[in-house]
């Protein structure tokens, strides 16, 4: 490792942590509103909220932090990505807004009607900035990024196939790692019947997520050949059998009811697939 | 001086909506600075309340404490994310600043997200734990959200004074920034402190008279209670009127009413002073705001759309506030 990669590692550190911080939060949001109007469906709601309102504005710091340190540490890579991503730069900018206004809204609505409506807006938001980041890294990963102001496609380079995998591939894991959060607080909480919905969800969104990553590689492989070469050989390679591992390990915990366990493996998970789809940053360095 | 002219890191750029990237910007800064100024001094307001509950003994004290600290975390709810669209549009608007000069002011920013992410924990604490940490203890956990507000905003001037009068680099013959020293471009820069301390005295008059003019309006329609008395007696006492009794004339409370919007418009046009002042330039004498804008041609739509949400955000906010305000807090005895 240079020096010239040291800002990296802290970059990808805050990036990991936050996928797994801010990706539960608008995972928990799209169950929110996914959740039916019925008693079970309100209690589902409301634990949801009850258990992320007191920590959601903390997980932006994390992109705070990363958006500095790359922007000090490597101020022309940051001004291209800005430059060129900006529309989905400015749709994840919009879902923040929205749903931390949503946030500061239902503190003053604690039990009022209406915040069916508040969540409703709110879990839009949610889908839009895990997919609109996700989407960003797919363009940046797949090459589509050229250095300079706005030098590259403003639609194509976050429209495009690796960019719609990784979007997808956000949100997907949002959801899983949520319900598995939700499952665990539940069991601590005692919140008994809330357990089997939610384990229900983080196995649906878990299974969709390892199907995406897994058939993504033939995706990626003819969308961007280089990016599947670093993810076929070496430590690319690694990274994906830990992060497969580590997946089917969560999800065979969430399936026997271990969720603290199952907690911390999704949290490898990630950290995972911050470090995979970030390589070719690190390449074009 | 530096005269030559600078080498743009991303090269050159033609953006026809470099206006609207500007106002953008303004609104952005307009909506976030009134929440700054709340991020400074209205911890220290809400722990001199705690503060006064615990030496007195009166619950009176610590029911506003209570009051006053949920309005708090709504309120810095709302400030991460007016400050997270201006993390975004450093980059997405100004592409060209950041790449040319991040490696010089970056540390400034990278500080702020530190003491931030320090002020979002304890804000956290304070305001979840009023009935789970014993009474010293809570008042002691209030310190770090001051400190923190402190820091984070200083960091953040240090980088507007450096952009007013810069300092800490040198451009080489092909016009490049060479020779980097970020603490010194931020830190032994003489324009910091004026500016500093001049936001500083801004933040507390412009919280003072918001809190005072929502107060003394509420006692202009008759809603004129124990707690109200209370607090305005000490805001006004706070506002530099060492009179026990608080004036009677009807004058003096529509002026303080009128007080709190009018702080809020001091504040604006004194960044709107700074800000336009320095123009041409982004960077005085170096970069021009022209050479720093995007090459990207999604300007007027993300200004449109800024708009809109802001203009939602705004109403939401007012709401809540109002609901804040109407829910009866039990007076406490804790």
């Amino acid at each position: 490792m240079t020096l010239a990669t040291v800002p990296l590692v802290f970059v990808l550190a805050g990036l990991a942590l936050y996928i797994i911080l801010a990706g539960a939060d608008f995972g928990a949001a799209l169950w929110q509103v996914s959740a039916p109007p019925t008693p079970e469906g309100r209690r589902l709601r409301d634990f949801a909220h009850h258990v992320m309102a007191p920590v959601w504005e903390a997980n932006h710091v994390w992109l705070i932090f990363v958006l500095t340190v790359t922007w000090t540490a490597y101020p022309a890579a940051f001004g291209s990505i800005a430059s060129t991503l900006s529309v989905p730069l400015l749709l994840a900018a919009l879902g923040i807004v929205v749903r931390g206004a949503a946030y500061a809204v239902s503190a003053g609505t604690s039990g009022v009607r209406g915040t069916r409506d508040v969540d409703r807006v709110s879990a839009i938001a949610s889908v839009l900035t895990p997919f609109a980041l996700g989407a960003c890294l797919g363009g940046i990963a797949s090459g589509r990024v050229p250095y300079g102001n706005a030098q590259g496609d403003l639609l194509t380079s976050w429209v495009n196939p690796t960019s719609l995998l990784l979007g997808a591939l956000a949100v997907a894991i949002s959801a899983h790692l949520a319900a598995v959060y939700l499952c665990d607080d539940a069991a601590r909480r005692g919140a008994d019947d809330l357990i089997a919905p939610y384990r229900r969800r983080a196995l649906g969104a878990g299974v969709v997520a390892g199907a995406l990553a897994v058939g993504g590689l033939v995706v990626v492989r003819a969308d961007a050949a280089p990016l599947y070469d670093g993810l076929t050989a070496d430590g690319g390679l690694a990274a994906v059998v830990v992060s497969g591992t580590a997946g089917a390990a969560a999800l065979a915990l969430v399936a026997r009811e271990r969720f603290a366990a199952a907690r911390r493996w999704p949290s490898g998970r990630s950290s995972r697939a911050g470090r995979s789809r970030s390589r070719p940053s690190s390449c074009r360095g | 001086m530096m005269s030559m002219v600078i080498a743009q890191a991303l090269g050159p750029v033609e953006q026809e909506h470099l206006l609207q990237a500007r106002h953008m910007q303004a609104l952005s800064f307009a909506v976030h600075i009134p929440l700054v100024c709340f991020g400074i001094a209205f911890p220290v307001m809400v722990l001199a309340m705690e503060g006064l509950g615990r030496r007195t003994g009166d619950p009176l004290y610590t029911t506003i404490a209570r009051r006053w600290s949920r309005i708090m975390i709504a309120l810095f709810a709302v400030g991460v994310i007016t400050g997270t669209v201006l993390s975004f549009e450093m980059g997405v608007l100004w592409p060209n600043f950041t790449a040319t000069f991040g490696g010089v002011f970056g540390l400034g920013f990278a500080i702020e997200g530190f003491s931030f992410f320090l002020e979002a924990i304890f804000i956290g604490i304070y305001v979840y734990g009023w009935d789970r940490l014993p009474p010293r203890l809570h008042l002691l956990s209030g310190i770090p959200i001051v400190l923190t507000g402190f820091l984070g905003s200083w960091m953040v001037i240090s980088v507007n004074a450096w952009m007013n009068h810069p300092g800490g680099f040198r451009l080489d013959a092909a016009g490049r920034v060479v020779d980097v020293h970020p603490w010194r471009a931020l830190f032994a820069n003489s324009y910091l402190w004026h500016e500093v301390i001049h936001m500083y005295v801004a933040a507390y008059l412009v919280t003072g008279f918001v809190v005072a003019g929502a107060y003394a309006a509420a006692r202009l329609r008759g809603r004129w209670t124990r707690t109200l008395l209370a607090t305005l007696g000490l805001l006004v006492l706070y506002l530099g009127v060492r009179r026990r009794r608080l004036p009677s004339s009807r004058m003096f409370w529509v002026a303080l009413v009128a007080a709190g919007p009018l702080a809020c418009v001091a504040l604006v046009a004194g960044w709107v002073t700074t800000e336009v002042g320095r123009q041409p330039w982004v960077v005085f004498g170096v970069m021009r705001t022209e050479a720093a804008v995007t090459g990207a041609g999604v300007v007027p739509v993300g200004y449109g759309v800024l708009c809109v949400v802001y203009l939602a955000v705004a109403a939401g906010t007012f709401w809540i506030l109002r609901r804040l305000a109407r829910v009866p807090v039990e007076v406490t005895t804790a």
